[in-house]
């Protein structure tokens, strides 16, 4: 319960007009002069007060183009493969020029929430873009045909900058928990799939039985570019600790065609690099955005 | 402009402790009704609003969704695929044949809620079987579906594209009540046709047809 801490008036006492305001703001606005805000305050209408104007659920959201601003794939990104695969930022890469200012820094009890999509092309491989002798399995024991046990795609992720150089957003670093997908096991390079918060895949080309076989047989397959698609990627964080600053967000592909495996050491599922496939496949990247949103959990 | 409820003070008006307290009261039961410009801005603060009195957000990261394969998919999965190379540990056709309702992989708490709405925000990435029909054979285009379902009620409903690999995020919303709340995710696919190829797995080479992974979700509740 509030208290008013001036000397009360008593029976007897003179009053002017300004004494009387005082002690209606030593009362309203004195330290703790108010009970916590309840859910009938609420109701009534507090939602509309100015200091509530923002902050009470968001601490902070902004969204920024990644790759071409425009829809007409004229200007892409274009990511051809590498030896080993390094990642490639979208162009230009994401600035958030508020954020190199004034750095986001999520605290505890707050959510961050990264959000981003772009148009992608993929493909240019040719007919078997792969190396068929390794990649092609027997359907089963005396099956006429054979089948392909796997799929390929393209690997990106987001990071965030974690320091400014001359204004410029730089110390990419990946999200907490997202691997760089150059984790070595034995002769390949890849990550864990439990390594993979913040990552988004993009098929490398597109099949399907063209044929006429046997039952239990494919006696043909066509393989074509996977041509456009959308790929949309998120990620959640809520931090154990202070987790920043944060200069900007970017996100970035592997200059290289990744499929599944499973690391029999680790008994874990992962996505390797996959070194045979034809160096003419690449990826494109086109028009997107993203978008980034502080939030409090409560 | 409000007015006081009481008589004004004035210059030099005689006031006693009763009339003091009866404007005080005035005041306080006005409060709801003033302009908002007139409450004195440091009397309510941010600071001072009760956690979750408007709004309350769930967050499920890869582990909490599925702890022994963080992210992915364990509710079907079989080790028979891993006989072949270049695969993972996952669901194949002859552990899961799909089903219409789908099949819960993930069931997520929502304690401490209110009534209102309940946003999901769910985002994964997606490994379908590669390989699918377009001949003069039945056609059976491979499909990966997604529900979720908060207390029972479907919120979100949806067949995925036909890609070997590809990565999404869905959003649904729901009406939830007071307490703890609860959303179910599941995923379904066709089953194998009688002349899919990938039918024919007998028990040396189980194909895989579909598996999850990445998975994240959040759920804001919102209310007054």
């Amino acid at each position: 319960m509030s208290a008013i801490t001036n000397k009360l008036p008593v029976a007897g006492d003179t009053a002017t007009a300004a004494a009387y305001n005082a002690e209606q703001s030593a009362y309203t606005e004195g330290t703790g002069g108010l009970t916590y805000l309840s859910a009938d305050n609420m109701a009534l209408g507090g939602l509309d007060l100015p200091q509530f104007a923002s902050g009470m659920v968001f601490v902070a959201a902004d969204t920024a183009n990644i790759g071409s601003s425009d829809l007409n794939h004229s200007s892409v990104t274009t990511i051809n493969q590498t030896s080993p695969p390094a990642p490639v930022a979208t162009s230009p890469a994401v600035a958030f020029p508020s954020l190199i200012a004034t750095p986001l820094n999520v605290a505890v009890g707050e959510v961050l929430r990264v959000y981003f999509q772009c148009g992608a092309w993929a493909g240019g491989g040719g007919g078997f873009p792969w190396d068929s002798s390794t990649f092609v399995e027997q359907l089963a024991p005396g099956a006429l045909g054979s089948e392909i046990n796997s799929s390929w795609c393209w690997v990106g992720r987001v990071q965030y900058a974690s320091t400014v150089t001359l204004g410029v957003p730089s110390g990419w670093t990946d999200m907490p928990g997202q691997d760089d997908f150059l984790s070595v096991y034995g002769s390949l390079v890849g990550s864990a799939l439990e390594d993979c918060p913040a990552t988004a895949v993009i098929s490398a080309w597109t099949m399907c039985d063209s044929g006429l076989g046997a039952n239990g047989s494919s006696a043909a397959w066509d393989i074509v570019d996977a041509a456009w698609q959308v790929v949309s990627g998120a990620f959640f964080y809520t931090p154990t600790s202070t987790f920043g600053p944060i200069y900007g967000f970017r996100v970035v592909f592997m200059s290289g065609v990744y499929h599944p495996y499973f690391n029999s050491a680790t008994n874990k599922n992962w996505l390797v690099w996959d070194e045979l496939v034809r160096p003419g496949n690449r990826l494109e990247i086109g028009q997107g955005s993203l978008t980034y949103h502080v939030m409090k959990e409560g | 402009m409000k007015r006081w409820t009481e008589r004004q003070a004035r210059e030099a008006t005689a006031l006693d402790a009763r009339d003091y307290g009866a404007q005080s009261q005035a005041n306080r039961e006005s409060f709801g009704t003033l302009d908002r410009t007139q409450i004195p801005a440091q009397a309510i603060s941010k600071s001072q609003v009760l956690p979750y009195a408007m709004h309350r957000v769930w967050t499920f990261g890869m582990e909490d969704i599925s702890p022994t394969y963080p992210g992915e998919q364990e509710a079907v999965r079989s080790n028979y695929a891993i006989q072949l190379p270049y695969t993972w540990e996952a669901a194949t056709y002859k552990k899961f044949g799909g089903s219409p309702g789908g099949l819960t992989f993930a069931t997520l708490s929502l304690p401490g809620g209110k009534e209102g709405f309940y946003h999901l925000d769910f985002k994964a990435n997606a490994m379908l079987h590669p390989y699918f029909t377009m001949s003069s054979r039945p056609v059976n285009a491979k499909h990966l579906g997604i529900i979720a379902r908060l207390n029972g009620v479907t919120i979100l409903e949806t067949w995925g594209a036909v890609r070997g690999m590809s990565s999404f995020v869905l959003s649904g919303v729901g009406v939830g009540q007071a307490g703890t709340n609860v959303v179910e995710l599941a995923f379904t696919f066709p089953a194998a046709g009688d002349n899919d190829a990938v039918v024919l797995d007998g028990t040396s080479y189980p194909w895989v047809v579909a598996h999850l992974w990445g998975m994240q979700a959040v759920v804001r509740g919102t209310w007054r």
